[in-house]
């Protein structure tokens, strides 16, 4: 089962959250999982592996574990090293994002989005939309799991103005919201499983 | 033409801003509604409300100010393109940027989100001014261009 992993990806802590959630999936068995900060494609220039070896954040070793471009994502996206250091070009294009993470969700039988954050993430509530569309479509999808354990935006307890009502629906009518992700992944596993309708 | 026109509307101002744009709207012809228009309170009347006019919409116009856009709109807006792969009739999507914080950075995208920014300039354009929406949504309807 394809899972699209939606959620804030833009600071240390949440990219490793998402990964964390990605991994959570992995282990889970028979779950495939799209975390896109994990498949921003890499052009690596030839003196890659010499220049991570230079910098110090590689050994021959560390090298022969795991492919270059998989290292290099890593170091990226922890920021051991900068785009700078290997003379990559800037980031990826708003093109090519939409493109890559719209294919992983049109093919994605589920969706496990992240909605904590002073209010959902407008990419991930974008996304969110897209999968409830699809749905419609297509009876295989099996639907959204939401987690949300943001103290800002719980009816109760919380101290913020909620949820967005719209999201909020979409998420009833697509999905469950759970507060955990042990919780998220229970239900991602019985939809593995076949077992429980759509949301 | 049908156009759904969404945008931040939280506040008395802000829906009086949206419903200006509804109204210019329909003094060009088109068949303008937007969020001031509805009247549902809970999550899942307000959801079946808006995506009900979503679904019966041409073309939507979106706008795109606030330090992000706001997550609701953000929803409409992927729910409002799924829309788009069912019916091939639909038009596209219409962007109106008029963030300060934005436009100095309309070099660089706007400083919108990746996904978003993509998501619009796949099946529309983002414009900075009323005048240029207009334009856009025209053509549209006169079948002068597609998205």
């Amino acid at each position: 089962m394809k899972v699209y992993c939606a959620g804030p990806l833009f600071t240390l802590c949440e990219r490793e959250y998402m990964s964390r959630c990605g991994q959570a999936l992995r282990d889970a068995g028979g779950i495939e999982p799209f975390v896109p900060h994990e498949n921003i494609k890499l052009r690596l220039p030839v003196n890659t592996a010499d220049r991570l070896l230079a910098l110090g954040v590689a050994t021959p070793e560390t090298l022969a574990e795991q492919s270059l471009e998989d290292l290099v994502r890593r170091l990226l996206q922890t920021r051991t090293i900068t785009r700078e250091d290997l003379n990559l070009p800037p980031g990826t294009e708003a093109k090519q994002v939409f493109e890559r993470d719209v294919e992983a969700i049109v093919t994605a039988d589920a969706v496990l989005a992240v909605i904590n954050g002073p209010e959902v993430d407008d990419g991930t509530a974008c996304e969110i939309g897209i999968f409830a569309a699809l749905m419609e479509i297509d009876p295989t999808k099996k639907g959204v799991v939401a987690i949300h354990d943001d103290w800002r935006t719980l009816d109760w307890p919380g101290e913020g103005k909620g949820l967005n009502p719209f999201v909020h629906g979409c998420l009833l009518k697509s999905g469950v919201i759970v507060r955990r992700l042990e919780n998220a992944i229970a239900i991602l596993e019985s939809w593995r499983d076949g077992k429980g309708a759509r949301a | 033409m049908k156009v759904f026109v969404i945008g931040p509307a939280f506040t008395p101002h802000a829906r009086e801003f949206l419903s200006s744009h509804i109204r210019r709207l329909r003094e060009h012809g088109f068949d303008a509604t937007g969020a001031p228009d509805l009247l549902a309170t809970t999550p899942q009347a307000l959801f079946v409300e808006k995506e009900t006019a979503l679904r019966k919409a041409d073309a939507l116009l979106v706008i795109l100010d606030g330090a992000q856009i706001d997550d609701g709109i953000a929803c409409q807006l992927g729910l409002f393109y799924g829309f788009m792969l069912q019916d091939p009739t639909k038009k596209g999507i219409v962007g109106l940027l008029s963030d300060e914080r934005g436009l100095r950075k309309s070099a660089h995208g706007f400083g919108l989100n990746l996904f978003i920014r993509g998501l619009i300039e796949a099946c529309g354009k983002i414009h900075t001014h009323i005048e240029d929406v207009l334009h856009q949504l025209e053509a549209w309807r006169d079948n002068s261009a597609t998205p």
